[in-house]
């Protein structure tokens, strides 16, 4: 790496300053305090801290079963697609303590946004029994979609903490009903987005803000009772924390909510710090973004990573797409969190602390760090590739404990723009059955076929019935599994899904894969089979026999996911399992000879319980696979170094030298960190911060205030 | 010995009897023979007379636990072509433990253990529209082809659930005559017969339940109707349902899916029948055992009732049952330490085998019955009677391996108490979602362990008081004789409660009522027609179960009448109303009820004891909870008399159970001999 020719006067490092609040790891592990250590730190007892670190996540799952369990529509009571969460007082930051037991995806964003709405609407103006709601992705992450209500709780006349729920509304205006369409190509068409605003003042609902949802949203009869449930779910948990804030003290409240910041903080260092130090490198391709000619976009990370510190420099990624799938800073901020947290500290709850210990690096203007008016509908597909680029970067030094990647929701609904109607909902998207694909291999076994992506966790309960119940023109006519498309393994990846829906009337929504690219295998496992989409006419005379279906009244559209990676060496599998395996169609008998060398005898089609493993023949056909050269799959990805350095992200130069490490590498620039965006000077050694100054709320985004006033 | 009602409640560990005889409770235990459950039975049934019994009522688990150890027959799923997946993806939802943990598996995947392996499950040519009509012709060559190939297999009983069969079964019929053409007098459970209900994961894993059920316990009820014939028994014996209703023997093999789940709902219906006694009509029932702590709610003193048993995670039947939340904290939680130096209490259990450290069966992990024993609560010469000896140095031993710099104190108090703020919030989480306030509620304390850990509850959660049942330790086992039989059906029907709609609503309940009445045979005995539906504001995708609907034909009135009852539960449960939506019905139901003969609990005389003299049959020293060691009084049980208080500290000793009253509570005897802790 040459030094840039910028050189900055001030040679002295700049003390360490951080936003209000931030404390320094302790010195110890938390295990290892002693009692009087962990008091004078936390200011209550361990006891006390665990009881209030549990009642935490209590206090936030009592508020998510009141709204889910009171809620009106099926989005919120059946599927869950909402997360609550708890944050600490503005003195130390806003820090998250505790996150429901719902959507992953949803939470990585919540520290940011809550510290980020607050400052903006202003801590002074707020009053007990105010609540505000907001969804602008640029002020608070993922989409229009999720409106984010918070409340802040009063104790004394201040402000002790801060509890917010984010659920999905099914429709918030913009150009398309329910807003899922690819193509729309700004904040304007994804819909209504609302700034920081009162919902209720003092405990009484602000009319002119619920006129503004009602008058911009398709669904006004469903946002209504959802809203209400919402707010009356916020007010439990603040006479709850009112309660536990009585019962043990405002001290040991907060103590306790650094406490539960800190392990979790503990938890991910000492994870980090079990890996190999070193730079390394993933990449991840979307194929489209939905209009002609697309480009290829790129997701491409670099991981460095020195003792218990970590940075994930995402500068080097495609400029935002023309549609909508891009993701704000924040959600780039969640991939991280997502992608640490199931490679390497899967069980622990996740808290703000969880990132501490790392920053992150994008670009402005990028797929992950779009300006406004760009569109970020899809957000999701964005976060899994980041998640999926990290994978690749990491997996190859976890060694067995690499964790094979899976499903990723692989498409997106396109509006067909000839037809121009937008005014009815996507009957064939929601029959597209989209929700489901593998999992990839660990370990601990084979994935499994039909789960949701990792960072969803929604319950399906109807089912095929309830979706043509309610949309009785979409037909699915398959959604099964699909053999020889689990990535080979010693453990097997899940098998593609595939799902076919006919629609009656003409379909105005196409499936649009962004995503070719399968499940990578891990540790000498092979990749999954690629994902594909296609179109079916009834009049086709290539139509797929696989239909069963003598006569079709209409076009079919056909999806498969990607298939799960392997993990292990597929030739070290026990046949038996290979067996097993063709005997319940995962496998054919020639795909248990060419990936896993397996002679498999017997008819599965008539009697699939009656075959057996030609022992012999396997013995021979391993072997002699077994010489073969070895692939390329499963390692890690790679790229040429980049020419692109934009705008405001060089890395200047900064004389002196590393209080901690002594080198003289010391460079400026500006991160994404736990607390926010920072600038700093920081060693690029040992990754040590000399100096950490706060930089813009919203990194480069500027609002429409801004340019207006 | 001879009795006159006779419940038995098999269990995994013990199996609990509870026999009625000239008004006197008899109440006795026998291990549970796990290869043989109908053995233990048969062994507890002869140990109370039941061969002159009038009634004898059976919950058991053995169906359950066929299911969760896959030691099941051999079974196969048919399904509409395209989707044999259905069972392997459930509702693809995960536990909050695996939120992000990417090596969870579901449990039945075929990734793990399925209870259909994939083979087995097979896709026929068919295919009905959501309304019924016929999209593809059922393809009867393919499907005998299909049954061929199962037939050679080997297979034992075949459950059909296809595609939009609940609106037209006019398919999974004709299916079910192949199935006796190909393969015989197999058992075989078609989904629109066994539940017609909508969504196909929930009606497609209760027709697989319910042809496992019908091979476990087929054979199963044949022996034990043989059994008690051997022994004088003359009637026909009952089976209690999910919800711990009573069905007779041969009705209940009609559908045995709702067997799967007999004995946890025991204890609600106790609760809800006890009740009646003490005049408590909304009480929690919390019933502690050694693994997990079995929560139900009586409300308006009815068991809060779910229309979903989920067996497992995400593994759902179709069944009416009274709702049970299970938490993990039980006596034998294990007790351990987090990363962080932080203290945890289950939800790991060291179940009866090898049991709390205490017990000398090799157990070295400390849990909550080692905690008891060594703060006093327990007394090592008393427990089960004094035929279980404790050593409290073997508890003492695993409380000090535990890798923490706390003082033993400090251990012993921290996992109590946590173990304790684990249930509070267990039980604020349930009265949260059903909108209830625990202030309103008595808490019923059963179960082994019930009356020695919830008393302290009434520092941590608002509840008028803690209740401890006369027999705690076998309480449940007396729900088996506090319900009446009960014969039931259900069927689905969307649409708009309009006037227009309620010939066809009217005909479908008729239908099904009559159906009851006339397979059950018993229009000359008192019965009790009850008809619900359970419906959804226009635009919701879920539903609120079991409104009333008015008896007698219906008309547009007693349309009306159903919409206004549905917003007034949908108030109560929800907390808003919105009356210018429009209702939707979705499921019918009507339920027969024939009066069982039921426990009665005895009236406890007066006592002779003046106030704060009821004589001490020891003393002992509660340790680690409070400031200092305080030294508290044991009573037995069998010596008091109603309206005896005792002021906490104190402990009340009986065989199978052992009462705390913590200090600063009193316990009050009722007259039904109950403990009221205040």
């Amino acid at each position: 790496m040459t030094r840039a020719s910028i050189v900055t006067p001030d040679v002295t490092p700049e003390p360490l300053v951080q936003r209000a609040g931030w404390t320094p790891p302790p010195p110890h592990r938390l295990r290892d305090l002693s009692d009087q250590e962990f008091t004078d730190l936390y200011q209550c007892d361990r006891f006390t801290a665990t009881v209030l670190a549990n009642r935490f996540r209590y206090v936030v799952s009592h508020m998510s079963n009141q709204f889910r369990w009171h809620a009106f529509s099926a989005y919120i009571r059946d599927a869950a697609d909402l997360c609550g969460t708890l944050s600490g007082p503005p003195s130390l930051g806003y820090p998250m303590a505790a996150v429901s037991e719902t959507v992953p995806l949803f939470y990585g964003s919540i520290p940011d946004a809550i510290r980020i709405v607050v400052e903006e609407y202003g801590l002074d103006r707020l009053a007990p029994g105010d609540t505000l709601i907001v969804n602008d992705y640029y002020r608070v992450g993922t989409h229009f979609n999720d409106a984010c209500c918070i409340r802040p709780v009063f104790h004394h006349g201040s402000v002790v903490g801060v509890v917010s729920i984010r659920a999905h509304l099914l429709d918030i205006g913009g150009s398309v009903f329910g807003g899922w369409s690819v193509t729309t190509r700004s904040t304007y068409q994804n819909g209504l987005r609302i700034p920081p605003m009162l919902l209720y003042s003092r405990g009484e609902p602000v009319e002119s803000t619920f006129k503004l949802l009602f008058d911009n949203t398709r669904l006004a009869e469903l946002m209504m009772p959802d809203l209400k449930t919402e707010y009356r779910a916020l007010e439990l948990a603040d006479r709850l924390l009112q309660e536990t804030i009585t019962k043990y003290g405002l001290e040991s409240y907060t103590g306790a909510i650094r406490y539960a910041c800190d392990a979790a903080d503990e938890a991910m260092r000492e994870a980090l710090g079990a890996l190999p130090d070193g730079v390394y490198e993933g990449e991840e391709t979307l194929v489209t973004d939905g209009f002609p000619d697309s480009p290829q976009y790129h997701i491409r990370v670099r991981v460095t990573k020195v003792g218990e510190r970590a940075e994930f420099d995402l500068s080097d990624c495609s400029p935002a797409t023309r549609g909508s799938i891009n993701c704000s800073w924040l959600d780039t901020k969640t991939a991280v969190a997502m992608a640490l947290k199931l490679l390497i500290d899967p069980r622990n709850p996740m808290t703000s602390g969880t990132l501490r210990s790392m920053d992150v690096v994008v670009s402005p203007g990028a797929i992950c760090n779009p300006y406004p008016p760009q569109a970020c509908q899809y957000y999701y597909v964005v976060v899994m590739a980041i998640v999926h680029a990290i994978f690749r970067a990491l997996n190859p030094l976890l060694g067995p404990n690499a964790v094979s990647a899976g499903f990723m929701g692989d498409f997106a609904v396109m509006l067909d723009s000839a037809s121009g109607a937008t005014e009815e909902y996507p009957e064939t998207a929601s029959g597209l059955g989209g929700a489901c694909g593998p999992w990839g291999a660990t370990r601990h076994g084979d994935g499994d076929s039909g789960e949701q992506p990792v960072f969803m966790n929604l319950n399906i309960t109807g089912g095929v019935e309830m979706s043509e119940t309610m949309f009785s023109e979409a037909v699915v006519l398959r959604s099964e599994y699909v053999p020889d498309t689990g990535g080979p393994g010693n453990n097997r990846g899940g098998a593609s899904t595939v799902h076919e829906t006919m629609a009656r009337t003409s379909s105005r929504h196409h499936p649009l894969f962004d995503k070719p690219v399968g499940g990578g295998g891990v540790y000498g496992g092979k990749a999954g089979a690629l994902s594909a989409a296609t179109r079916i006419e009834p009049s086709d005379a290539n139509r797929n026999d696989c239909l069963f279906y003598p006569a079709l009244d209409g076009p079919v559209t056909q999806i498969t996911t990607s298939g799960g990676g392997g993990w292990g060496d597929p030739l070290e599998r026990d046949p038996e399992r290979v067996k097993v395996d063709v005997r319940d169609g995962y496998v054919s008998i020639e795909g248990a000879a060419r990936d896993y060398g397996v002679v498999v005898v017997g008819d599965p089609a008539r009697y699939p319980d009656r075959l057996a493993v030609d022992h012999k023949a396997t013995r021979g056909l391993r072997s002699r696979l077994a010489s073969r050269p070895k692939d390329e799959a499963g390692a890690a990805g790679t790229w040429s170094e980049s020419q692109r350095q934009p705008d405001g992200l060089e890395r200047q130069v900064v004389d002196g030298t590393c209080g901690s490490c002594g080198q003289d590498d010391l460079r400026r620039y500006r991160v994404l960190a736990a607390d926010g965006w920072f600038e700093v000077t920081k060693c690029q050694t040992c990754l040590q911060s000399a100096s950490r100054v706060p930089w813009n709320r919203l990194g480069w985004i500027t609002l429409g205030e801004e340019k207006a006033l | 010995v001879t009795a006159a009602l006779v419940g038995v409640d098999v269990g995994g560990t013990f199996t609990d009897v509870v026999a009625i005889d000239d008004g006197r409770i008899v109440t006795t235990k026998v291990p549970t023979n796990p290869a043989a459950t109908d053995a233990s039975v048969l062994e507890g049934a002869r140990l109370v007379g039941a061969g002159d019994a009038e009634v004898f009522n059976l919950a058991t688990t053995a169906g359950l636990n066929a299911v969760i150890t896959r030691r099941m027959p051999k079974v196969a799923f048919l399904t509409t072509v395209g989707h044999r997946d259905i069972l392997d993806k459930g509702r693809l939802w995960r536990p909050y433990e695996a939120l992000t943990d990417p090596s969870w598996r579901r449990a039945f995947s075929d990734a793990s253990r399925p209870l259909v392996p994939r083979y087995l499950r097979r896709g026929i040519h068919e295919r009905l529209r959501s309304d019924g009509a016929v999209l593809n012709p059922l393809d009867e060559d393919q499907a005998r082809a299909e049954l061929e190939v199962l037939r050679d297999a080997g297979v034992q009983g075949i459950a059909v659930c296809l595609l939009h069969s609940w609106v037209n079964p006019i398919h999974e019929q004709r299916l079910r005559e192949l199935v006796s053409e190909v393969l015989g007098d197999v058992v075989c459970s078609i989904s629109s017969d066994v539940c017609p209900l909508a969504k196909e994961y929930p009606r497609a894993s209760t027709a697989t339940i319910d042809v496992v059920m019908k091979l476990i316990y087929g054979t199963y009820t044949d022996r034990l109707a043989e059994g008690l014939r051997a022994m004088g028994f003359e009637h026909e014996f009952n089976y209690a349902d999910c919800s711990a209703m009573l069905m007779p023997s041969s009705y209940a093999m009609e559908r045995p899916y709702r067997l799967v789940l007999g004995g946890p709902a025991a204890g609600a219906i106790a609760a809800a029948h006890f009740g009646t006694f003490i005049e408590e009509n909304n009480l929690l029932g919390a019933d502690i055992g050694g693994t997990s702590c079995d929560i139900s709610v009586v409300l308006d003193g009815k068991p809060w009732m779910n229309d979903i048993v989920e067996l497992e995670w995400d593994l759902i039947v179709n069944a009416l049952s009274a709702e049970i939340v299970t938490l993990g904290a039980g006596g034998g939680s294990v007790v351990t330490v987090g990363k962080s130096g932080e203290l945890h209490v289950g939800p790991e259990s060291a179940g009866a085998d090898p049991g709390p450290a205490c017990y000398g069966r090799g157990g070295v992990q400390p849990t909550v019955t080692d905690a008891a024993l060594l703060m006093g609560i327990l007394t090592p010469g008393r427990f089960l009677g004094g035929r279980m000896p404790l050593d409290e140095d073997l508890s003492l031993r695993a409380f000090e391996t535990l890798p923490t710099s706390l003082s033993l104190t400090d251990r012993i108090r921290f996992a109590w108490m946590i173990g304790l703020h684990n249930i509070s919030e267990g039980l604020l989480d349930i009265t949260i979602r059903r909108g209830i306030d625990p202030r309103d509620f008595s808490l019923l304390a059963f179960g082994a362990a019930g009356p020695m850990m919830l008393p302290m509850l009434l520092d941590l959660l608002p509840m008028k008081s803690v209740v401890v049942p006369p027999h705690p330790g076998q309480f449940s086992a007396a729900g088996l004789l506090s319900a009446d039989r009960v014969f039931s059906e259900s069927r689905t029907l969307y649409g708009i409660l309009t006037p227009d709609l309620a010939p066809r609503i009217s005909d479908l309940l008729d239908t099904m009522e009559n159906d009851l009445i006339r397979r059950a045979g018993f229009m000359d005995r008192p019965a009790r027609v009850v008809r619900t539906f359970d419906g959804r504001l226009a635009g919701q995708g879920w539903q609120t179960p079991f409104i009333p609907v008015p008896e007698g034909e219906l008309d547009a009135r007693s349309v009306r009448a159903m919409v206004t009852a549905f917003h007034d539960e949908y108030e109560q449960r929800n907390g808003n109303r919105f009356d210018t939506m429009p209702v939707e019905g979705v499921t019918y139901r009507v339920q027969v009820f024939v009066a069982s003969p039921k426990i009665r609990f005895p009236t406890l005389a007066s006592a002779v004891h003046p106030a704060g003299d009821v004589p001490k049959a020891g003393t002992t020293t509660i340790r680690h909870i409070y400031d200092l060691d305080v030294k508290a009084p044991c009573y037995e049980r069998s010596i008091l008399g109603a309206q005896d208080r005792l002021a906490g500290p104190a402990i009340v000793w009986e065989d199978a159970s052992t009462t705390f009253v913590p200090r600063g509570r009193t316990a009050t005897v009722g007259k039904h001999a109950e403990l009221v802790i205040r």
